[in-house]
């Protein structure tokens, strides 16, 4: 792995890299990235003296890389990818500058030849939120501004979504538009993007190593600026690929008798972990299929489990594959139309035979894999099969605790997310099994997905406006503890919406304790389905417009947590509101909340 | 008196403003299905008790819900007299807005239970606008003031009942708070006689109310069907030659105590004298505004107005009354009690009119499986639209029927299972129980949901010794507040703890007399042990009509020590 270090260009000696080279020895590229990345911020967080003379003057005086990566990323996977080429530009000397779009003015593009863009889509096609004004600012860029700039994307989605890689899509043509090239082709990565995402940082890097010569090879690598780890919350051996084992210590279903909802406060427990969470991160869950799910799929399928599959590198039993890696609850467009282009039979059973893109995604949404799946009708082969199926996914959860008051602890909250395909109900994965699969003493695979965009404010006077639709309140939980535990005690206003205020106003002893003891000033509802007419926050925005936008004109911050339909929702009516109650455009004012933070969003 | 030694709900009453509180601001915090706790003491003389369902509280504790926060809203009847339209109403909002049940009460008022804070307006404005209300329904004033719903005579009966209602009317609070609250500001529809002049001044109540409830009754013998001996005051009417004469007055009833604590009692009212019809109102205000100078406000347990008369006597309380009045009472008339309990079935009055008495177990209303009584009701009385008389066994009359309307009354209760007043024992149709669990915050045992069980196999005894065409009043409450007037019942159990009651026997068929504990925290198995072997020994030798209440008195009470009543009322 680290053949091509040589005592001439890199700090160590031959003795040195011979050592590595036996200590890297079966350590894999997702392993090495990681150790990279660690090491990396060690030696950042303890510097040493003698990194100082070789970084000073010498970095100081390069010119600027013409060539940058940059990159949108809503989990962090987009961050991750970005962070692995530059490190391996950087490796063969090519100095990039890595940034994200966040923190990067579109204006300076004009000064690059190269940009290569890693850029997530969340949401129904939306670029995560931080990324929104970056791409309005290239909106607003004239017509071959751009003319000159070579780029290249590589766009990150889920094609169980409606609009997949729209956000990669979306830059696509406002570079077009603004006149620069491609370099190389867009990729699109579904939720198993690993394996393209590594092709195409290869092919990438492979480019920019041939184009940008290394200005003097004498030097040492720039160390990057912005690559610090540690400035990444939660740093600790646990990633995505090597999940911690949380034991669960409670499972408390929160909706009252009679609710149309099932969702459970989930308690885990950290332990010696040493994962280190803020107020507005996430925890994402691997989740393994259900047995019975499993069992039902093989029996569709016509296969029995014990047939062995190759999945990427590893041979293993199909039951096995699809226990832990093979995804049985969501369906993919891809996936979809593969299957209705080999058996239009069931294209027409399922009457998608004519079906246009939105009523298959429509479809999409409301079935599973083993709605697909005909008795009799089977896959030729496990291999087929395995193959037709997607990689699982982790699942994301907003933490609904404060680590400075939970300690060793984490907690979730989750709603059983539920509909009826005929008579049967189809589950989806994480949530039935953490609120229905698992028992207290279990372990449950977690990592953590540090959310640096959903923090409160470091000013602890800041009025807090804090809007949440059903389990989207969870981690205003995790805000009004930590401002308890800090003694902060900002002027605060919860919103929260659900169907019935008799059983599903979560955590509402909670809320009305802080109400209680002054650290939660008011507490606006809307039960949707409480009166013939229903009322949902945006009303409620509507209503108390005056006081709203006196906490905005105080600087307020606003936070929106729930669905994005929830959150277009009420955007909409917080801009009419200030549209309302102030001179002028209404959208400038917007801008400026959104630009300078003070719009905080948390849509899934 | 320092003010320090007044209890808090004093205080609560003198700064609510005439029963204002933070009332609506309470009603206006959606985030909460309860009101503020001081509001609470004052929405109790709005008619109105914040409740939770006890069932749930453990439950959505866990669940991190406030606990299942609903009130219970009493309708004041008075006399138990309301029309079709009123009956129809009610049938209408239990199902709107309550639990789908309408309740009949002890005191011959109606209960909704399970009313949400955002129906409380609701819910009162449809009452208001069919001429009822809930002020004065619970909290320290006047209740609903009672009256005998079924006197064979019916030109006396219209005399007395219509004394009642103005008593009623004469003693309601005067305060706009409660129009204002509830009603939008609009005035009483029944012709609420405030003006701004008046605005807010309490003429009977002043400020503070009284230290605590008040109840009256009126009866007329031989029924004591109202326990006038359980009564603070009561009127039982004296007629001489089918007139009404007067009444003989009574004083000082009441049967709240709390276990375990001696200073606290039932105590049977006294006989004082006799009034004249046009004297009651006088009375009957002189007698309250003595109990709202005079009564304890220091210790809401030692507040009722038995206390204030056990504390300082007969002799006082008449000087007292007769510097009121100008006028001394005339001597109490000669009265007989016979029964407290209904006589179910058609009776006729004089007027020629029917009136057919419905057993309602507990007071209960409620379509189930077993049974479709409120849709029945609905059926019946829209149909043949008949007066309705609550009676304060809390069962229900359908009253002021011509002849020709019987057989298809009869047909409708048969159909709808109303007929019960036919097949069930004499012990169940004189059995009464409080609501108690789920709903009421007093309770600590089942009440209502449990006397019908308890019943099945005290029966089951009742035939084994030969018993079953017996009747014996047998009253079951959650707590020892007595709601259901257990303490002069023949047969009284009283909750202790969830299971476990202590067990009375020893009253009167008649009510005039308190009956004796024998056991204490007795579960079902020793309770019934105990009936079974008390109902072998009464069954083989009781004297000729001897009630079971004179038995027990007799042979078990007084034989096992316990000590005797202390006093025996006796009316006249």
């Amino acid at each position: 792995m680290l053949q091509a270090l040589k005592s001439d260009n890199s700090p160590f000696t031959e003795q040195q890299l011979q050592r590595l080279r036996d200590g890297m020895t079966g350590i894999n590229a997702v392993q090495a990235a990681w150790l990279s990345g660690y090491l990396a911020g060690q030696a950042l967080a303890q510097p040493s003296p003698a990194d100082t003379p070789a970084n000073g003057p010498a970095a100081a005086s390069q010119s600027m890389p013409r060539a940058a990566v940059l990159y949108a990323s809503q989990t962090g996977n987009g961050e991750t990818i970005a962070r692995q080429l530059q490190s391996a530009l950087q490796a063969g000397n090519v100095a990039v500058n890595l940034a994200s779009v966040a923190d990067y003015s579109a204006k300076r593009l004009k000064n690059l030849d190269w940009a290569v863009f890693v850029i997530s889509t969340h949401g129904e096609g939306d670029p995560p939120d931080d990324a929104v004004s970056f791409f309005s600012a290239l909106q607003r860029q004239k017509e071959g501004a751009l003319a000159g700039l070579n780029y290249a994307i590589l766009a990150l989605g889920d094609s169980s979504y409606a609009e997949f890689c729209a956000a990669g899509q979306q830059l696509e043509s406002h570079l077009e538009r603004l006149g620069a090239s491609a370099f190389s082709a867009r990729v699109d990565c579904d939720i198993d993007y690993e394996q393209p995402a590594e092709e195409w940082s290869e092919r990438i890097s492979k480019r920019l190593s041939e184009e940008l010569k290394p200005a003097d090879m004498a030097a040492k690598p720039p160390l990057a600026p912005t690559l610090s780890i540690v400035s990444r919350e939660g740093a600790t051996p646990w990633t995505r690929q090597n999940p911690y084992a949380a034991e669960v210590l409670q499972v408390q279903r929160i909706t009252g008798r009679g609710s149309d909802k099932d969702v459970r406060h989930i308690e885990l427990s950290l332990e010696d972990s040493g994962i280190q969470y803020q107020p507005g991160d996430a925890l994402a869950v691997w989740a393994p299929n259900d047995p019975a799910l499993i069992d039902a799929v093989l029996q569709k399928a016509g296969l029995d489990g014990s047939e062995n599959v190759r999945i990427k590198d590893r041979q293993l039993s199909l039951a096995k594959a699809l226990g832990e890696r093979l995804e049985l609850t969501r369906l993919a467009l891809p996936q979809l139309d593969k299957l209705l282009a080999s058996a239009p039979e069931l294209a027409t059973r399922l009457r998608l035979a004519d079906a246009d893109t939105a009523a298959k995604q429509a479809f999409i949404q409301r079935h599973q894999v083993i709605d697909l799946l005909q008795e009799g009708h089977g896959f030729n082969d496990a291999q087929s099969f395995a193959d037709w199926l997607r990689p699982v996914t982790p699942r994301s959860y907003s933490i609904a605790s404060s680590q400075a008051w939970a300690e060793d602890e984490v907690h979730l909250t989750v709603v059983l997310e539920q509909h009826m395909v005929d008579t049967s109900p189809r589950l989806g994965l994480a949530s039935d099994y953490l609120t229905g699969r698992v028992a207290e003493g279990d372990r449950v695979k977690v990592f953590l997905e540090p959310n640096p965009r959903f923090r409160l404010p470091d000013d602890g006077s800041t009025p807090l406006i804090f809007i949440g639709a059903g389990t989207g309140v969870a981690p205003y939980r995790a805000f009004l503890q930590e401002l308890e535990e800090r003694g902060d005690s900002p002027n605060t206003w919860l919103f929260f919406g659900n169907p019935h205020f008799q059983t599903d106003f979560l955590y509402q002893q909670d809320w009305l304790r802080y109400r209680r003891e002054g650290l939660l000033n008011h507490i606006t509802v809307a039960f949707s389905r409480d009166q013939a007419e229903k009322i949902y926050l945006q009303h409620r925005v509507r209503e108390q417009a005056d006081r709203l936008f006196e906490w905005l004109e105080s600087g307020a911050v606003i936070y929106l947590c729930g669905s994005h339909a929830m959150g277009r929702a009420v955007e909409d009516e917080l801009q009419a509101v200030i549209a309302a109650k102030r001179p002028g455009p209404a959208s400038d004012y917007w801008s400026e909340l959104v630009q300078t933070k003070r719009i905080r969003r948390d849509l899934y | 008196m320092s003010v320090a030694k007044l209890s808090p709900v004093v205080r609560i009453k003198a700064d609510s403003d005439f029963l204002r509180g933070t009332i609506v601001q309470g009603l206006a915090d959606d985030a909460t299905g309860a009101l503020a706790d001081d509001d609470t003491q004052l929405t109790k003389f709005h008619g109105i008790y914040q409740q939770d369902d006890r069932d749930l509280r453990l439950e959505r504790q866990q669940q991190r819900l406030e606990p299942a926060y609903q009130f219970m809203v009493r309708v004041r009847v008075p006399g138990g007299r309301c029309s079709a339209a009123q009956w129809l109403m009610m049938d209408d909002i239990v199902r709107r807005f309550g639990n789908g049940s309408i309740r009949l009460t002890t005191r011959q008022a109606f209960q909704l239970h399970g009313v949400i804070k955002p129906r409380l307006r609701p819910v009162l404005q449809h009452i208001n606008d069919e001429l009822m209300d809930t002020i004065a329904a619970c909290g320290d004033v006047n209740r609903n003031v009672m009256c005998s719903p079924l006197p064979e005579t019916s030109a006396v009966h219209r005399q007395v009942f219509a004394l009642a209602s103005e008593l009623s009317d004469a003693l309601t609070p005067a305060t706009r708070a409660y129009s204002q609250i509830w009603l939008d500001g609009r005035k009483l529809a029944d012709g609420d006689e405030t003006d701004e002049a008046h605005r807010d001044k309490e003429p009977i109540y002043g400020a503070t109310y009284l230290p605590r409830k008040f109840k009256i009754g009126f009866a007329i013998p031989p029924r004591n069907d109202v326990d006038v001996f359980s009564q603070d005051l009561a009127f039982v009417a004296v007629i001489e030659q089918g007139e009404l004469a007067g009444f003989n007055v009574t004083a000082g009833g009441g049967m709240g105590m709390t276990h375990g604590d001696p200073e606290t009692y039932p105590r049977l009212a006294d006989t004082i004298g006799f009034c004249r019809p046009e004297q009651v109102l006088a009375v009957a205000t002189a007698i309250v505004t003595i109990q709202r100078d005079f009564g304890d406000r220091s210790d809401r347990k030692h507040a009722r107005f038995k206390y204030t008369i056990a504390d300082r006597g007969l002799d006082w309380l008449s000087a007292e009354l007769q510097q009121r009045l100008g006028f001394a009472l005339a001597e109490a008339r000669p009265v007989t009690f016979t029964h407290t309990g209904d006589r179910f079935g058609w009776q006729q009055t004089d007027d020629g009119l029917w009136h057919l008495t419905l057993f309602v177990e507990n007071g209960r209303i409620a379509d189930s499986e077993a049974g479709q009584p409120l849709t029945g009701l609905r059926e019946i009385i829209r149909q043949i639209e008949p007066e309705l008389r609550l009676t304060p066994n809390q069962n229900l009359i359908l009253s002021e029927i011509p002849p020709e309307k019987k057989a298809a009354v009869d047909e409708l209760t048969g159909r709808y299972g109303l007929d019960r007043y036919r097949r069930a024992s004499p012990l169940r149709l004189n059995s009464m129980a409080c609501v108690g669990l789920p709903t009421c915050g007093l309770a600590m045992a089942e009440s209502e949901r449990y006397l019908p069980d308890f019943i099945d196999r005290l029966d089951g005894l009742m035939q084994q010794h030969r018993l079953e065409q017996q009747a014996v009043t047998l009253r079951m409450t959650g707590c020892p507040n007595g709601c259901a007037r257990p303490y002069i019942s023949e047969i009284g159990l009283v909750g202790k703890a969830p299971g476990r009651y202590n067990l009375y026997v020893g009253g009167s068929a008649g009510g005039q007399r308190l009956s004796q504990q024998v056991l204490d925290n007795a579960d079902e198995a020793e309770i019934l042990a105990t009936l079974n072997q008390w109902l072998a020994q009464y069954s083989a030798e009781k004297n000729p009509d001897e009630s079971f209440g004179d038995f027990a008195l007799r042979a078990i009470v007084l034989q096992k020590a316990v000590v005797p009543p202390e006093n025996e009322a006796d009316a006249s």
